[in-house]
């Protein structure tokens, strides 16, 4: 039997800040708690008991303080080990946790941010979403720009969002021969006009630098039938009007979907596709190309193409141009069957499929500095639902690409509000097993500075102290300061279906 | 049991037919002079029918409506520009979780894909002494249970070379074996010409050009409206509409009607077919019931229901009311009620479990 999640914490008296189990949306059947999973739940009752009570507080209002949330962190590291960085004192001082973990300590560059062109598209109550206990809007408002400026800016401390572009291509005329503009232009869910476009805005209005914005079109995206092979003109016109016109500051490719119907992905090292293009966003002078790679549920017939393989070619042959490999190539979401068949994670070396062929690139060519793993919905998936792979992820990120090429970024607004992925990379760290077991090395407050933002600053050319400066006095800061003091908040609520015989 | 029960339940299996109408020849004479003299000729008419068109043919005679024109309703998109449609890869990205996940392993993306070298078609192939220089020009297999075929791209845009040797898979405990070993040879007109109508999406039935390989989102759904995010009903066969019985037999019978012709091109798939249109104006199917009883089971449970549908106007039961296409599941089917189609396959007043042989004729199409 199904029950409500508060029902059966108002059963068993748990009342948790952090979903400590598997939450469900009614779409699936809910997974039964795991033996960690109890004792996480039982620790946090205990521990919240003793610590209210101490404090003179209810248990209900403890748990919905700073405080509570640290006892839930510090009750995961008794369990899963000490990945989570909290101090005792935290747990019982209300001051602590905002002494530690103050707001606006880092320079934040997320560089995978999304919204839409007012399209839902159900991320937002995805399994995985609800799994963490997240009751939010999943209508076409939910993923519109505005929702996008609250989500990004207001609920969050991110310094600076990329709008990261997602697969579509533009149509450039009508059939009468007539060049098209704006939402005519088409171009999929969050075009490239629309990312152009949004940037701009958001720019004006706060007064400097806080949006930057990729581009969606790719090598196959402008296909000569009679040729079978990539229509150049077409492509490069494109590619001007993305650079020159839009303005935009990154490609965003996906070479595992064919929108403009070629008949195939691309690989980042044809010859023949690929190369030409780098060639002319050179003379165009654009020479950042963010990649998915990973995720390969997302295509129909081409998912193999989001592997890394193709990475290490082109980037040694084009040692000016940057590559950032997002999700860090990870092959399968937590939420994907995959995810859990045998062999898809191997505990004993810490590989999981196709991220751990992306370190192989990196260890084969040590020289190579021009390409860097990003981590949107790869670091906050994994430390919820695979700790020990989240601390394998981010350890052999640096340890084979180094601090200074690992990037911070989140995939959200598709998960609502990125706070809570900062809050959780503000904590973690990675436990002194797996450091003395891997090699790994322990992060530093300055590792995760480079991590948040001042990595991307590099490649993006972002001034991160002239933007410090600007910051506080800007449009978008007085906004959000009048938004808090309205009583805005994030609308990260638990909630969901559980088993109720667990 | 009577008489007619014993010459029912014989007849139910097609081979033991004549064997049944010899065995019971007297009977039969009996009770057709009874129900002769009783009733007079509309029975003997009916137990002549009963032998020669099994155990529903009464039904199909005497109770089906008046006919309609199947092509009077809809559009069709016969020399049209295929349209812009939104490709596969754009709808997983969001549509990853609910249908990427599984979508490699249904059979409508499995009926094209790309060849596992350890693959046993793939091993035999190699194996074969004189197909071995084939082996590793293989990119696609295309087939099923029946028949695999093996493919490769050609230097055109959207075509594909078919190798004349095919695999047959294991089944029943016959070894697989590879088929046409003699002069194996690359073809480059069959596949566009008779297969990549239901093999490939996007087709162009002048160039024979596909623009997908498999079934692409678009070959169900048709050219979906983005809008359809906020609006389900937007897209076709969408959980929020409920499109006709006449839209899903359309968009199924596109490839499971497989004895039906293009009038406008000939070939043995329709002609620029798009979900939603009425796939009859253009795509010419024999309805006859002798047309149907040569059929076997399954090609004649098909054109039955579609006939039911598209010219008797039943639109009680279409595909879709037992058929979960992206899910594979067969739970629809087993909750379905028992009605007389679901006799193309089971056995009246046999477990659901003992179905009808295979037998009547084959259509030689293809493979499947």
């Amino acid at each position: 039997m199904w029950i409500h999640k508060w029902e059966r914490d108002r059963r068993k008296g748990v009342d948790s800040p952090i979903p400590t189990q598997v939450v469900s949306n009614e779409e699936f059947i809910p997974r039964p708690q795991t033996g960690q999973q109890r004792q996480w739940e039982r620790l946090i009752g205990e521990l919240a008991d003793q610590k209210s009570r101490k404090l003179g507080m209810s248990r209900r209002d403890y748990l919905r303080s700073s405080m509570g949330m640290a006892t839930a962190f510090l009750a995961a590291n008794m369990v899963y080990g000490p990945y989570w960085d909290v101090e005792a004192a935290e747990t019982t001082e209300a001051d602590a946790a905002q002494e530690k973990w103050p707001k606006g300590e880092y320079f934040i560059i997320d560089v995978q941010t999304h919204f839409t062109d007012g399209f839902a598209l159900g991320f937002r109550s995805a399994d995985f979403v609800r799994d963490m206990g997240f009751q939010l809007k999943d209508d076409a408002d939910a993923y519109s720009f505005t929702n996008y400026v609250k989500e990004i800016f207001f609920d969050s401390e991110t310094s600076l969002g990329v709008i990261s572009g997602v697969p579509g291509r533009e149509i450039d005329k009508s059939r009468a021969g007539k060049i098209l503009e704006g939402r005519d232009r088409r171009g999929g869910i969050l075009p490239s006009w629309l990312m152009s476009r949004r940037k701009n805005e958001l720019n004006a209005l706060a007064g400097c630098q806080r949006t930057l914005c990729q581009g969606n079109c790719a090598p196959n995206h402008y296909w000569d039938r009679t040729k079978n092979a990539p229509d150049f003109p077409a492509l490069y016109d494109q590619m001007e009007r993305e650079v020159k016109t839009y303005g935009i500051d990154s490609w965003k490719w996906y070479c595992h979907t064919d929108p403009g119907r070629s008949g195939n992905g691309f690989r980042l090292d044809d010859e023949k596709m690929a190369y030409p293009f780098y060639e002319r966003s050179k003379q165009l002078g654009l020479k950042v190309f963010s990649v998915h790679k990973g995720y390969a549920s997302q295509s129909r017939t081409l998912g193999h193409m989001a592997h890394p393989g193709d990475v290490e070619k082109a980037a040694l042959d084009h040692p000016d141009l940057t590559f950032i490999i997002y999700h860090s190539a990870m092959k399968h979401g937590t939420t994907e069957p995959e995810f859990k068949e045998p062999g898809y994670f191997d505990p004993e070396t810490g590989d999981f499929a196709w991220h751990a062929d992306l370190m192989k690139i990196k260890q084969r060519n040590p020289e190579m500095k021009n390409v860097y793993c990003e981590i949107g919905s790869a670091f906050g998936t994994l430390a919820i639902a695979h700790p020990v792979m989240c601390q394998h992820l981010i350890g052999k990120n640096i340890k084979n690409y180094g601090v200074d090429h690992v990037l911070w970024g989140t995939d959200c607004l598709w998960w609502g509000s990125p706070q809570w992925v900062i809050d959780a990379f503000k904590r973690f760290q990675i436990s002194d097993e797996l450091c003395d077991k891997f090699g790994y090395e322990k992060l530093t407050q300055e590792d995760k500075a480079k991590i948040f933002g001042l990595n991307a600053a590099r490649i993006y050319g972002i001034d991160v102290e002239a933007e410090r400066r600007a910051f506080p006095n800007d449009a978008l800061s007085k906004l959000k300061t009048a938004y808090l003091q309205q009583g805005g908040q994030r609308d990260n609520t638990a909630y969901g279906w559980v088993r109720a015989d667990v | 049991m009577s008489q007619t029960d014993r010459l029912r339940s014989c007849k139910a299996i097609p081979a033991l037919r004549p064997v049944a109408i010899k065995l019971h020849v007297k009977c039969i004479k009996r009770a057709a002079l009874n129900l002769l003299n009783a009733f007079g000729v509309p029975a003997m008419v009916a137990i002549v029918c009963a032998i020669v068109f099994g155990d529903d043919a009464p039904e199909r005679v005497v109770k089906l409506p008046a006919a309609v024109d199947p092509a009077a309703w809809g559009g069709d998109h016969v020399h049209q520009p295929m349209p812009q449609f939104i490709t596969g890869d754009e709808c997983l990205f969001c549509h990853r979780t609910n249908i990427g996940t599984t979508w490699p392993r249904n059979r409508h993306f499995l009926t094209l894909r790309s060849a596992d070298p350890k693959s046993p078609a793939l091993i035999a192939l190699r194996e074969n002494p004189s197909t071995r220089e084939f082996a590793d020009q293989v990119q696609f297999l295309l087939g099923g249970n029946h028949q695999n075929r093996f493919l490769r791209r050609t230097p055109d845009y959207g075509r594909l070379e078919i190798l004349s040797a095919s695999w047959t898979p294991p089944h029943g405990g016959k070894a697989g074996r590879l088929a046409r070993t003699d002069a194996p040879h690359w073809d480059d007109q069959t596949f566009g010409k008779s297969c990549a109508g239901c093999h490939a999406s996007g087709v162009d039935s002048q160039t024979l050009a596909f623009s997908a390989i498999s079934l692409d989102c678009f070959t169900c759904h048709g050219d979906v409206d983005l809008e359809h995010s906020k609006d389900g009903k937007l897209a076709i066969l969408s959980p929020q509409r409920r499109d006709p019985p006449r839209v899903v037999v359309s968009i199924c019978g596109q490839c499971h009607i497989r004895s039906g012709t293009s009038r406008s091109s000939g070939r043995a798939y329709p002609n620029n077919f798009v979900a939603g249109d009425n796939l009859f104006r253009d795509f010419q199917v024999d309805w006859s019931d002798k047309h149907l009883d040569r059929l076997e089971p399954i090609e004649r449970h098909i054109l039955e229901n579609v006939r039911d549908v598209a010219l008797f106007e039943k639109n009680d039961l279409d595909c879709l009311s037992c058929h979960a296409v992206h899910e594979q599941s067969t739970e629809k089917h087993q909750q379905l009620a028992e009605r007389a189609i679901c006799n193309n396959c089971h056995l009246p007043d046999q477990p659901k479990a003992k179905t009808r042989p295979l037998g009547g004729r084959r259509i030689r199409l293809c493979g499947y």
